[in-house]
């Protein structure tokens, strides 16, 4: 083992022997085209590194290979949603961009603290619930109280939710209930339409507030489901805050790792559109209760 | 060893060391989800000062994890400096603060001193002390690196480019690659997290990355952020790998739920030493943040902060050329806010540098904690002043794959240019040599990958 101090106290030298043959160039516009792997300070520096490692032979960048644009800048830009592009004012932003910044972060930040309307929950038909985190300041700092269900809605679930369904559906409005109101109403009833026309006993949907994805295996014990498929609003990007993700259990009473769960994420206009994901998850569904598993027990078939 | 104090006509009890240490941590969210925080900020006062009377060989005697029984105490402890250890044994911590921030204690004594100080004495010290402090001490230590350029002399800031793409897209990664480099960023490292972690992936990011630095003689390294498994798989492919990357946990429990251990990193390096295509020595590239241990629940009743600095111990032992605290991306139930976020990263600095790592920081938020883009700012701001190496470049620092925020190729140069800091000297000779940078400042032709076309 090579002592810490001692190739500190070279690397220091020997870069201050570069700096200072560097210092020593022609003015910039002087300077020679700079051809990897053939820079004298750089060859001298990794000659010196490669000594003090006992590397007889020290690799350097090979001769420059030869590249093309694949595309001019429009079709770079174009290539990305990424934030390329924007100009500058100095070296800050626009004003029009920081502004377009300011407002798709505070979509986001809206779509966290959001709730999904009673109204809406009655549409779609879904059993009402809730986790044991009393607010959403709570919800967040405690992952533990939005994994389970508060006791009355336990009580309330163990009464009136479907025994022994073959899926039971439950959405979660986890980091964006928004996500669920925009998508669940595209989402939920084909996907509903598809699962019954398969002949499957599905249970009534349940909604659950303040929830993470690990609530439904507490929906399965009381259900004594045997395949659970979890909506549950996604954490809120700057490019959508509107993205759910479904996680398919096979439980039947199991305990489970998160690796045996199968995820599609990503739902939502811009990503898998909601009735799209709906075919998707139907899917899913048939194919993990035919083979008896999800995640890694169904990938490993 | 004393574990109780009167503060205010009340005398505070704890219950060991380990107690000591967490509630003594400035308020943290995940210490109080671990159900360890001082409940009272009397309290927390009253545990600074018992840590004020512990010493350094108390510390050293009493890991937060059985010596029997987790690795990354073994090599903590077993790689100390003796005579180091040996000297400052008899020193409290009140005492090794005070010494640690004198006007005559410079910073190559800092980074002797802390060969011979346990992770939990490092953290100890960083929490008995202000921001301030911390920004004061980590400023006094240089640490330099070396792979394909020079990360760290005075006088320098570096960048990251985190040219991520939601499909790997060749095109799309080279186009934030591009605008990047325009902007003076990826002088440090240019590291895409790929979205799938397979071999091929790898392979073809690493590709696109080694062809276009190599074709345009950018003075840099490359790397791409998958597992260290998969890594090597596309090493044993001949993958164009300058820079070796893998995240790292405080804990034996908490690497193995990260599928790592020291053996199979110890592999690893000999592997990049090998086959890399850097020139070292330094060719791996750590990342840590306070809280990952508690969310594998790896963390042995300790607090995140002891737990943090035992990450930086198992990293000192692999001579690494860049680690870095991602520190706002954990999300709320470990750092809850602004406030947090800033003294974790500040914390995570100093702590590094003292354990003679090259620390960059990945300030950042995600959505759903109490911190926006103004905070990100400030602690970048604070970090820069204290000798950072380098931060993350992302355009307008929107990671559109991982879906958080960070620091900006703006915010980079806006730093370099309002502090007086430049890229590393080969980096800068380079920007000066394409016409992107003269005197330190970006010229007209900068921030426009029309450059490269």
């Amino acid at each position: 083992m090579h002592d810490d101090e001692l190739l500190r106290t070279l690397v220091t030298e020997a870069v201050a022997a570069a700096v200072a043959a560097e210092e020593q160039r022609p003015a910039p516009a002087a300077l020679p085209p700079v051809r990897p792997g053939t820079d004298p300070t750089r060859a001298a520096l990794a000659a010196r590194v490669g000594a003090w490692l006992g590397t007889p032979r020290v690799r350097l960048p090979g001769p420059p290979a030869s590249w093309s644009p694949a595309r001019d800048r429009a079709g770079y830009l174009a290539a990305t949603p990424a934030r390329l592009g924007v100009g500058r004012a100095g070296t800050r932003y626009k004003t029009a961009t920081l502004l377009e910044f300011r407002s798709d972060h505070a979509a986001a930040r809206d779509a966290v603290f959001s709730a999904l309307e009673p109204e809406l929950i009655e549409r779609l038909g879904m059993l009402s619930a809730r986790s044991a985190a009393q607010d959403r300041r709570e919800f967040l700092r405690r992952p533990d109280l939005g994994r389970r269900l508060d006791e009355e809605s336990a009580i309330r679930l163990a009464r009136e939710a479907t025994r022994r369904p073959q899926v039971q559906i439950v959405a979660g409005d986890g980091l964006s209930a928004t996500a669920l109101r925009v998508n669940l109403p595209r989402l939920l009833p084909p996907l509903l339409a598809t699962l019954q026309a398969a002949r499957l006993k599905v249970g009534r949907t349940i909604y659950v507030h303040n929830s993470r994805v690990a609530l439904a295996d507490q929906i399965g014990r009381i259900t004594e489901a045997e395949l659970l498929c979890m909506l549950v609003g996604e954490r809120p990007g700057l490019k959508s805050a509107e993205s759910v993700g479904a996680y398919i259990t096979y439980f039947a009473g199991r305990k489970l790792v998160e690796a045996q769960r199968s995820v599609i994420s990503n739902i939502h206009d811009r990503g898998i559109p909601p009735e799209e994901g709906a075919s998707r998850i139907a899917a899913l569904c048939l194919r993990a209760l035919s083979a008896k598993g999800t995640g890694i027990d169904l990938s490993g078939r | 060893m004393q574990l109780s104090t009167t503060l205010r006509g009340k005398t505070w009890q704890f219950k060991d060391l380990k107690d000591v240490l967490a509630k003594a941590n400035e308020l943290k969210s995940g210490d109080e989800l671990a159900g360890i925080a001082a409940s009272t900020e009397l309290e927390r006062v009253a545990a600074k000062r018992v840590l004020a009377e512990v010493t350094v060989a108390e510390l050293r005697e009493h890991p937060v994890a059985p010596y029997e029984e987790d690795e990354v105490t073994r090599l903590d402890r077993d790689g100390l400096d003796p005579v180091t250890s040996r000297e400052l044994g008899p020193l409290c911590l009140g005492e090794l603060r005070e010494r640690v921030l004198a006007s005559t204690t410079t910073g190559r004594e800092l980074l002797a001193w802390g060969r011979g100080l346990t992770a939990e004495a490092i953290a100890g010290l960083a929490k008995l002390m202000t921001n301030l402090d911390l920004v004061r001490a980590a400023s006094k230590i240089r640490v330099v690196t070396h792979a394909n350029t020079t990360v760290g002399l005075a006088g320098r800031l570096s960048v990251r480019l985190q040219p991520n793409h939601t499909a790997d897209d060749p095109d799309a990664i080279t186009a934030s690659l591009m605008e990047g480099l325009a902007w003076g960023s990826g002088d440090a490292l240019i590291g895409v997290n790929p979205v799938t972690d397979d071999a091929d992936s790898t392979l073809a990011v690493l590709r696109t990355l080694h062809e276009f630095t190599r074709a345009h003689g950018v003075p840099t390294q490359c790397c791409c952020l998958a597992h260290v498994t998969t890594q090597m798989e596309a090493l044993r492919r001949g993958a164009p790998m300058d820079i070796l990357f893998q995240s790292l946990a405080g804990s034996e429990a908490g690497n193995r739920a990260f599928g790592i251990d020291i053996a199979l990193l110890r592999e690893a390096q000999a592997m990049i030493r090998e086959l890399g295509t850097s020139v070292g020595p330094h060719q791996l590239y750590f990342e840590t943040g306070q809280g990952s241990e508690l969310s594998s629940n790896s963390h042995w009743g300790a607090d995140q902060l002891v737990l943090e600095a035992r990450c930086y111990a198992l990293a000192r032992a692999f001579s690494p050329f860049l680690v870095n605290t991602v520190v706002g991306f954990i999300g709320p139930e470990y750092l809850f806010d602004a406030r947090q976020v800033i003294r974790a990263g500040l914390e995570d600095h100093f702590m590094g540098k003292l354990a003679g790592l090259p620390m960059g920081c990945d300030a950042c938020y995600t959505n759903h904690m109490e911190a926006d883009q103004n905070d990100l700012e400030n602690l970048a701001v604070i970090l820069a002043t204290a000798g950072v190496n380098y931060f993350m470049g992302l355009p307008m620092g929107d990671d559109i794959m991982l879906n958080y925020q960070s620091t900006s190729f703006h915010d980079n140069q806006t730093l370099r240019e309002v502090l007086g800091l430049r890229p590393t000297p080969e980096f800068e000779a380079w920007l000066e040599h394409r016409g992107l940078m003269a005197d330190g400042k970006l010229t007209s032709l900068a921030g426009d990958l029309r450059v490269f076309l």
